[in-house]
Order: structure tokens, then C-alpha cells, then sequence
């Protein structure tokens, strides 16, 4: 059964000066399990504000999300960090002084969720992404930015969350890396019944989802560019 | 959480073993800082505490005490109460005399006396001794001219059994109505309240007395300050035959005027109640000091006086008038600037011969209190700091779900166990440290005077001995337990740091850094 995730009536504005610069207002979108969606708009429009509110990371919003129709505050936020949502980022936000696996364990001591916490199924879940061998064992400051933000992949998907946020995740990758971060996102949601939500610039890659929605700063909504699956 | 725990101490070891370096020797120079108090108390003990003197402590500051019906319950309330006047030290005792209480004080005898009469005197403070010591008093004190000893070297000792008379003391009673109205006649002393005594209440002994400003009570163990027209009861206890202590008498002084040194810098009168002398009489039943009643001016002439070579006295006049013709004829003969006035001069060599003694433990009070200051501080601001610097890790774990509250517990058990660690090092590295220091310490500290002999019929010579130091020197119960307190609130703070680190900041920013 897939879940959903919903905004409702968003809400956003920050003081600007004199007066207070409006991100959102009353926006309302929704996401379900088994999709791969893109959000794309300007710089400053508000893209990477929408994705903490839904990580749960920013609560000075107006409005409500909505996990199959429950409050995430309700849910309680640490919780719903824990155990539905996984956030990637740019930057990775990898732990720096440990390696691509401890980063994986430290998740996976954090989540509730029943996952395969074994040694052999922390490698699957690196190999998955890519990562192998003495890629495992490297502290994860000193690989790569692609193999970085493959292990933050992992890190997102071992804790066994429904809803995969990325926030730019292909911004610091060549476009080699780029398309094999895309190739997993989509596996993740057709495959593995994940929703994905990424938050891009990169148009080419926005049009590889399965919808795509765009910020309208005008109005301060979210809509939708396009609803329907590229064909394959 | 434990597993996360190692971790972080495995993989982030450069950071976790500086944290630990840091600890280590801020909590080094902690303990350090708490044997030196240790080394303090020791050093006290082996100069001044090495005694034998169980002074009684008839205080009349203590307004419970005068309350006690006898010693055990004294000796119990003094012992609940020591903070009040000072710290008990171990072995030591309160022993209420048998009239006739042997009054002593520091100390020149200008005549021969008996056994429970031996007049020893302070020029101000009074004791109560045992009557041992003041049979030794005699058998020392009482020189002929001829045979008079080295006066630098007596006085020294003289001065050194004061020291060792004023640390196992409690102050008791002033009674030096006339040296008072000495020191207030020469400007050393003003009234600046109230009045002093009539001629009358002189005469009388009258139940008043004229205090020092400040001076206080406790009562309820709170201290109040007293005022013109108070009542201070005052008590007198005695053994009875069956040689238990009762309280014999209590007297209620009243406070007629206050007076203070005129120079708050010098060090003159110490005296804290002055009252007539009958009144001290009728209590006491023996004269203050060694006395010297009702001598006119031309006393001065008289070659006994002359002949022991006194420098401290009290005299005591039944009029004022003879006090001051005493004073003007005191001023008027220079080879009596031995006498009296000569007290006054000595005041400061004496202070400086016991600044020498109590600077050696001084030296390391104050030494180990700033090391010890600073030592807490800083390990304070290093936990603290450790959230601070960390707190982009904080974000990290938040933002895949971590509690506030397990962070504050991961954090907190972090700097725990680190402390742990520097406690276990620092604690025995500082006892060893401070043991090899001491003898070299106490070499360039120790008075000139040691050992020096004592007064005491049990104890000879009072020895400053570094070895026995180092041997006694070890970590009290208190101070594991401050240890331990001061681990508990450093761990706090770090746990507040945290919080604030988690509930302040904003994730979104730090996570975008």
C-alpha cells in the first residue's frame, strides 16, 4: 500500500529588510511511495526550505505535512526523522572522522526501522551504491564527491525510510556520476517502492522523473511542470 | 550508544586525545590544587598544631554555647559549630579549667608564681592553659636579671608559643580595661560609639562592657550584630567534685560603646570586649595578666620592674587619673620603653615572625588556589566547548533522527568517560608530583625557627618535617567527593551545551555549511 506525504497551505516568508520576503503561501502538494519526483525553480525560490520543512528540519512554516494524513509534529519530529524520511544533501553531511560504513552503522543505530543491520548487509547495501572494497574502510572525508554522495545514498536508504529527500544530490557530480545517482533514485522507486523527492537544477535530469513540479514565485506555489512519466 | 561512543573515541581519536591531553592536565593541576590545601593543613599541624594546649572556650560570641550545662555538651555543639569559629583539628579537644583556671596568655612574668596562678601575658589576649604548661611557664619564665637569656631568641620562642597558643585557641575574653584605655589614650584605639566606663562602674565592676566594632553573636548560628544596650551573657564553668563540668554562672554584660583601631591597617588592640576589671574578677576569680594594682607613677622607679626586663604588661589602675600620670611618666622615661610602649613597637615584629610561619602554608594556599581556579575553569569551558565544536556533527545526527535528548546522553557520557581517564591519571600523577615537591618546598619556605621548642611538658620541639608530610599526604574522603562533584557538574554543563547546541541552533544552517 503506498503512503503519502502531503503539504498542506504552506506557509513561508523570513524577514527581508523592513519587511519579511514571502516564500509560500497556502502551497499544497503531495507525494506517494513508488515515485520518483523532481522540484525544480530559481535560485532563492524557496526549493531547498521546501525540502527541510518535509525533512522535518524546519518548523517555522505556516500549514501542515502530513504523513498519511498525520501531523509530523504529531509523529514527533526526531521520530519521523528517524524512521520515514532520509535526507541527502550537496554537501553529503557525511560524518566526517568515520568511514563509508561506520556512517552506515551510525544510521542504522539511530532508526527504528527493521532493517539488515548485519555486517554483510551494510557491504550490500555499499555495493549497491557502488562502494566496495577499501572504499568501506576510508574515512569519508577523504573519498571523492560522487563516492560521497553515494555513501550518503546508502546512509538514506539503509535506515529503511519510505520517502528519500535529495536536495541537490547531483550538484557537486560530473554528469557520469550524475546519471548513475539518477539510475539508482529511479530503482529505488519503481523497484523498490521508495518515494524520492530531489530538488534540482539540472532540467535534464528533472525530466528523468516521474513528476516534476516547479515553484512559482509569483504566486508562491508549487505546481506541477509535468505529471506524467517520460516515456521509457 | 556505548558502540557509537567508541567510535567517536576510535575514529576521531586525534580530537578525543587532545580533549583527554587537556583534561589530564587541567584536572592534574586540580588535584594538585587540593593536595596543596591538604599540604596546607599538614603544614599547620606540623608547625602550630603539634600541641598539647586543649584551650578552653568559654566564648562569650556564642550565645548556644552559653547554653550548655556542661563540657560534652559544649565540646558537641563547638564540634557542630567548629565553622563557626574554626576548623577543629584532629585530636583536639575543649577543657574547661578548675577554679582556679590558670590564666595564661603570651607571655612575660615579672615575679615568681605558684601553679594555677602563673601569669602569663599577651599584652591583650588572653588563654586559658593547662596547669602543666604553666608550671613550665614558671619554671622557664622566672629569670633574675643576671641569668636572663638571649632576649631575641626568647622572644621569638615567646612569640612562637603565642602562635601556637592562638591556632589551638579560641579567642576568650579580653579583660585589659586599662591596657585598653591605654591604647585609646595613645590614639591606638577610639571609641567611635557609646561611651567607656564611669568611674564608677570601675569601681563598682559593674556588669558593662565597651566592644570592638563589628563584633557579633551568634545565635541560632546566625550572626547578629549587636548594638548599644545589648545584653552579652557570658558563662563560667567549673569541674564540680565528681570532676564533671556544670555550668557555674552566666553573666549579662552590658554594651556601653564599641571602639576600633584608629589605623584599620595596623594590628593593636585585639581585643574584642573590654570590661571592667572587678567584673573579670568576680567571674574569674584571678587578676588579668600579670597585675599590677593600684601602682601609682613612681612604681615605674622600682628596680623589680626594671630587673625583668618585661615587655609586655597590664597594669591596672583603680583611677584614671593614675593611668594617665602612669602614661605620661611612661612616656617621660626612656629605659621603660622596654615596658609598655615597647609592646606596641613589637606588635609588628611579631606579626612579621608569625606572617613567616603562616606564609609557608599561605604560599601554597594561595599558589594552588589560583592553579586550582583556573585548572576548574578551563576543564569547565573544554566541555563546554566540545558541543560548541562539535556541533555540526550534532546536526548531522539530528537530521537522520538522533534525539535531543540522546545526543545531550551520547555527549554527556563522552566527556564522563574522558574525565574518568584524566581523573585516573591526574590523580595519582598529582599526589606523586606534589610528595617530590614538598621537601623542596618546604626548604624554601620553612621559618628559620625549625624546630623550635615548646612550652608544652609533652611536646619539645615542634619540627616542620617534610618526609612526614609527604607520608601523611593523601587524598581525603571530601576531597574524592569533590572530585566527583566537580566531574558531575562539568558533565552538566557539557549536557547543557549540547542542548543549547541542539535547541538553538539552526540545523538548516549548519547543515549547509
Amino acid at each position: 500500500m503506498s503512503k503519502k506525504l502531503e503539504v498542506r497551505d504552506l506557509s513561508y516568508s523570513y524577514p527581508d529588510g523592513e519587511g519579511r520576503r514571502v516564500i509560500y503561501e497556502d502551497a499544497s502538494v503531495g507525494f506517494e511511495t513508488g515515485k520518483f519526483y523532481a522540484l525544480t525553480g530559481d535560485s532563492g525560490s524557496g526549493k531547498t526550505t521546501f525540502l527541510y520543512v518535509i525533512a522535518g528540519l524546519d518548523t517555522n512554516y505556516g500549514g501542515s505535512v502530513l504523513l498519511d494524513g498525520r501531523n509530523i509534529q504529531e509523529i514527533g519530529l526526531s521520530s519521523y526523522r528517524r524512521n520515514c524520511v532520509s535526507m541527502i544533501y550537496q554537501n553529503f553531511n557525511l560524518i566526517p572522522y568515520l568511514n563509508a560504513r561506520e556512517n552506515l552503522e551510525i544510521a542504522l543505530d539511530i532508526t527504528d526501522n527493521e532493517t539488515d543491520r548485519t555486517r554483510d548487509g551494510v557491504t550490500r547495501q555499499l555495493k549497491d551504491v557502488g562502494i566496495t572494497g577499501k572504499k568501506t574502510k576510508l574515512k569519508s572525508s577523504v573519498l571523492s564527491g560522487g563516492e560521497q554522495q553515494r555513501v550518503a545514498i546508502a546512509r538514506a536508504l539503509a535506515t529503511g525510510s519510505d520517502f528519500i529527500i535529495a536536495d541537490e544530490p547531483t550538484g557537486n557530480l560530473d554528469a557520469h556520476a550524475s546519471d548513475q545517482v539518477i539510475a539508482i533514485f529511479k530503482r529505488l522507486a519503481h523497484e523498490d517502492g521508495k518515494c524520492v523527492i530531489m530538488v534540482t537544477h539540472n532540467e535534464r535530469l528533472a525530466a528523468e522523473t516521474d513528476e516534476w513540479f516547479e515553484i512559482d514565485q509569483e504566486n508562491h506555489k508549487i505546481i506541477p511542470k509535468r505529471q506524467t512519466p517520460p516515456e521509457a | 550508544m556505548l558502540k557509537r561512543i567508541g567510535l567517536n573515541f576510535r575514529r576521531n581519536c586525534g580530537w578525543t586525545l587532545e580533549r583527554l591531553g587537556l583534561f589530564l592536565v587541567l584536572l592534574f593541576f586540580l588535584a594538585v590544587s587540593i593536595l596543596m590545601r591538604t599540604v596546607t593543613a599538614l603544614v599547620n599541624e606540623e608547625l602550630i598544631g603539634a600541641s598539647d594546649l586543649y584551650v578552653s572556650v568559654s566564648t562569650q560570641t556564642n550565645n548556644e554555647l552559653n547554653k550548655c550545662e556542661n563540657l560534652a555538651e559544649a565540646e558537641e555543639h563547638l564540634r557542630q559549630n567548629a565553622a563557626l569559629f574554626r576548623t577543629l583539628a584532629a585530636g583536639e579537644g575543649v577543657i574547661y579549667a578548675d577554679r582556679p583556671i590558670t590564666f595564661s596568655g603570651v607571655l612575660s612574668v615579672s615575679k615568681p608564681c605558684e601553679p594555677g596562678e602563673a601569669s602569663l601575658l599577651t599584652g591583650g589576649r588572653a588563654y586559658f592553659v593547662e596547669k602543666s604548661v604553666a608550671e613550665k611557664c614558671k619554671s622557664k619564665l622566672w629569670y633574675a636579671a643576671q641569668d636572663k637569656p638571649d632576649e631575641e631568641a626568647w622572644k621569638k620562642q615567646v612569640w612562637l608559643e603565642e602562635m601556637r597558643l592562638l591556632t589551638n585557641s579560641q579567642m576568650n575574653f579580653q579583660c585589659t580595661c586599662a591596657g585598653t584605655q591605654l591604647e585609646m589614650y595613645l590614639g591606638n584605639v577610639v571609641l567611635t560609639e557609646g561611651r567607656t566606663f564611669t568611674q564608677a562602674e570601675i569601681d563598682e565592676g559593674a556588669p558593662v562592657c565597651v566592644v570592638r566594632k563589628g563584633y557579633g553573636i551568634f545565635e541560632n548560628n546566625e550572626f547578629t550584630q549587636i548594638s548599644i544596650g545589648d545584653t552579652l551573657p557570658v558563662s563560667v564553668y567549673l569541674l564540680d567534685e565528681d570532676q564533671q563540668t556544670r555550668k557555674a554562672e552566666t553573666r549579662e554584660l552590658t554594651v556601653i560603646g564599641f571602639y576600633e583601631n584608629a589605623d584599620p591597617e595596623a594590628i593593636q588592640l585585639s581585643a574584642y570586649l573590654v570590661v571592667p576589671e572587678k567584673q573579670w574578677l568576680e567571674l574569674y576569680g584571678f587578676g588579668c595578666g600579670f597585675l599590677e594594682q593600684n601602682r601609682d607613677a613612681d612604681y615605674l622607679d622600682g628596680e623589680q620592674f626594671k630587673q625583668v626586663g618585661a615587655n609586655a604588661m597590664v597594669f591596672q589602675f583603680d583611677r584614671l587619673d593614675s593611668l594617665e600620670a602612669f602614661i605620661r611618666r611612661l612616656e617621660n622615661t626612656p629605659e621603660y620603653g622596654a615596658g609598655s610602649l615597647q609592646y606596641f613597637a613589637n606588635v609588628d615584629d611579631t606579626v612579621n615572625m608569625l606572617s613567616e610561619f603562616y606564609g609557608v602554608a599561605e604560599s601554597f594556599r594561595s599558589v594552588s588556589a589560583i592553579f586550582g581556579l583556573l585548572a576548574a575553569a578551563f576543564a569547565v569551558t573544554l566541555a563546554v566547548l566540545d558541543a560548541f565544536y562539535r556541533r555540526r556533527e550534532l546536526a548531522i545526527l539530528q537530521s537522520i533522527g538522533e534525539s535531543g535528548g540522546r545526543l545531550t546522553l551520547q555527549f554527556s557520557l563522552e566527556t564522563l568517560l574522558l574525565l574518568i581517564l584524566g581523573w585516573a591519571a591526574a590523580i595519582p600523577a598529582a599526589l606523586r608530583a606534589v610528595r617530590a615537591a614538598i621537601p623542596g618546598l618546604l626548604r624554601q619556605t620553612a621559618p628559620t625557627e625549625n624546630p623550635f621548642a615548646t612550652l608544652s611538658e609533652n611536646i619539645e620541639m615542634v619540627t616542620l618535617d617534610a618526609d612526614r608530610v609527604c607520608e601523611r599526604l593523601s587524598y581525603s574522603r571530601q576531597d574524592i567527593i569533590f572530585f566527583a562533584l566537580f566531574t558531575l557538574v562539568t558533565v552538566l554543563f557539557c549536557a547543557a551545551a549540547v542542548h543549547i547546541c541542539t535547541r538553538r541552533f539552526h540545523v538548516r544552517t549548519l547543515l549547509n555549511h
